[in-house]
């Protein structure tokens, strides 16, 4: 049973930032309808600038962290504006693959300011605590409480908030929405912003965890959509739970398979649902293709 | 000189038979395969791993657009079934699990040191004249190659793969069988993928993961949306066009931009990426492309 309590919880704190990043791609695919690619350089995006708000302009961790919401969110918004607005009346493909190019650039900037070599946030080393013979220190406490937070927090704005209940109007029927008198552009406008933010939080909640690097975002794209995918794509419930379970999944196959095969059981998973159940736990729609 | 620019028409043209694999995935059919690079490494470590095992390369050739062909299967099936996006998501992560295979198989791959010393064909001739002949037989495969899509897509089998990327739906209500027609394409670009990587290992004499980048297959998607969707002379034009750009750039340097190696490659990269933000955005048609292939739903 303990051999089994110390994977699950590592695989809880991973889960719970990989369910920021799904949460993001889940309301962009839900309102804006498509997989927005870049998503994951967003993240790398977040804690870079936040980095850059502790080494460069001699913040603490908390205002370094507005610089990173800030920068992120404002790029995203620019990406925004000048192409997945224009794009919006195109058929979906185009935005995809639009947003590879977006990836790039975002990507490639960062390294052509920062390079490739890795850093770390000022934080101080302190020694797990132990809990019934399960580890955690308190910079992972941190992480699942300031990522639970924001998870309610998303979860109080879309279930009670007016643009809340405009967004989840807009992501069933955008027409009706419209005809309905919702504002549909500062809508979307506004899930974008929410996205971005999360993205954000979830690279420096990573930066905090590990280290920065300028392809921890993509690395995790993969195991935020599969979490995504087996919540059910446009579900914020859905997003968060389908996470925690690919986080748990990869930490308990470290078990069984060599270490190096982790990140291969978020991809088999995601497989398996589109096939048996492409609606995912709590999907409602099944026309997904 | 000469032997840069020999060099240089042996990779373009090796990314040239990727992109009309491509071309024939995604501006024919219109499945949005992203994870391309994969069939590009199985046939160079399929190739790689039968010559170093005695075979002669034309087997290891063989073997190479073989296993890269069956392994368009799976994502043939699974195909048919997801929307686009979904597609897209799958195909990257199957070109990822491939490259995590490679690393991780050490007793059949070596993993990250990669196979070394795959055989170079014609070695006895004098260097310079084999790679001369290399670049000979490599061009012809690329015009057979050619010819052999443009067959393909001129025959009644490629109206019906336009027929799907227009409308899935319609065709698939006209009777046409639309799995058999995505996995023929699938098997039939991707064995074209395959060839080129024999081609890659027994030219570069080495193989490792990281050669097999999603980098790769972007940078195929960008040369052909670039040449046109759908065109295959344009497939062919793009790749030349971006291979000019990536060779290019490198001589930034010689001329005086105070640009480090990783920050020259990294300003590279954001060209190729906005380039193809805006042929996205702009001309979606690219260069040569008779129609916008994103236009429908």
């Amino acid at each position: 049973m303990l051999a089994f309590a110390q994977p699950v919880v590592d695989g809880l704190i991973n889960g719970s930032i990989y369910a920021l990043v799904a949460l993001g791609l889940t309301l962009a695919f839900g309102i804006a309808r498509f997989a927005n690619v870049a998503h994951g350089d967003f993240v790398t995006l977040g804690a870079y600038a936040a980095l850059w708000g502790v080494y460069g302009a001699g913040l603490g961790l908390v205002p370094a962290a507005l610089v990173g919401l800030a920068a992120t969110v404002g790029a995203g918004l620019v990406a925004v504006g000048l192409v997945y607005r224009p794009l919006a009346r195109r058929a979906r493909i185009a935005s995809v693959i639009a947003s590879i190019g977006v990836a790039l650039v975002l990507r490639h900037a960062l390294i052509f300011v920062a390079g490739t070599q890795q850093f770390s946030f000022p934080i101080p080393i302190v020694r797990a605590s132990d809990f019934l013979g399960v580890r955690i220190t308190p910079k992972e406490l941190t992480i699942l409480t300031v990522a639970t937070l924001l998870m309610l927090a998303l979860s109080v704005a879309l279930q009670l908030t007016r643009v809340g209940k405009e967004m989840r109007a807009v992501a069933d029927d955008p027409a009706l929405a419209r005809v309905a008198g919702i504002r549909v552009d500062r809508v979307v406008t506004i899930m974008w912003m929410w996205s971005l933010a999360l993205a954000a939080i979830a690279g420096m909640l990573l930066g905090v965890k590990t280290v920065v690097t300028p392809y921890m975002g993509w690395d995790m794209l993969l195991s935020a959509f599969a979490g995504a995918i087996l919540g059910g794509i446009g579900s914020p419930v859905g997003a968060v739970v389908g996470s925690l379970v690919i986080g748990v999944s990869e930490e308990l196959t470290t078990l069984v398979l060599p270490p190096a095969y982790r990140a291969g059981v978020a991809f088999l998973i995601m497989t398996a649902v589109l096939l048996v159940r492409p609606a995912g736990i709590f999907g409602a729609r099944t026309a997904i293709r | 000189m000469t032997a840069y620019l020999v060099a240089m028409a042996i990779i373009a043209l090796i990314y040239g038979l990727l992109a009309l694999g491509l071309n024939l995935h995604w501006g024919h059919t219109g499945l949005i395969n992203f994870g391309h690079v994969a069939f590009f490494a199985l046939g160079a470590y399929a190739s790689a791993l039968l010559t170093l095992g005695g075979a002669p390369i034309a087997v290891g050739a063989i073997a190479a657009t073989g296993l890269a062909g069956l392994a368009a299967l799976p994502i043939g099936w699974v195909s048919v079934r997801l929307r686009s996006d979904y597609l897209a998501i799958v195909t990257i992560g199957f070109s990822e699990m491939v490259r995590l295979v490679l690393l991780n198989e050490v007793w059949l791959t070596r993993g990250p040191m990669g196979l070394l010393g795959v055989p170079r064909p014609f070695d006895a001739l004098p260097t310079g004249a084999n790679e001369l002949l290399y670049l000979a037989i490599l061009t012809g495969v690329v015009a057979l190659s050619f010819l052999l899509v443009e067959r393909v897509v001129r025959s009644p089998f490629g109206r019906v793969l336009r027929a799907i990327r227009e409308d899935e739906d319609a065709a698939s209500s006209l009777g046409k069988n639309v799995v058999q027609f995505k996995i023929k394409s699938l098997v039939l670009g991707a064995a074209i993928a395959g060839l080129a990587g024999s081609f890659y290992a027994h030219y570069i004499n080495y193989v490792v993961p990281d050669q097999f980048l999603p980098l790769v297959t972007f940078y195929v998607w960008i040369a052909v949306i670039l040449g046109g969707s759908g065109s295959n002379v344009g497939a062919l034009l793009g790749t030349g066009i971006l291979m000019v750009f990536l060779e290019g750039t490198r001589f930034l340097k010689d001329w005086g931009v105070p640009l480090d190696e990783v920050r020259l490659a990294a300003l590279r990269f954001v060209v190729v990426g906005l380039a193809l933000v805006l042929l996205v955005v702009y001309r979606p048609q690219g260069l040569l492309g008779q129609r916008d292939v994103t236009s429908g739903r």
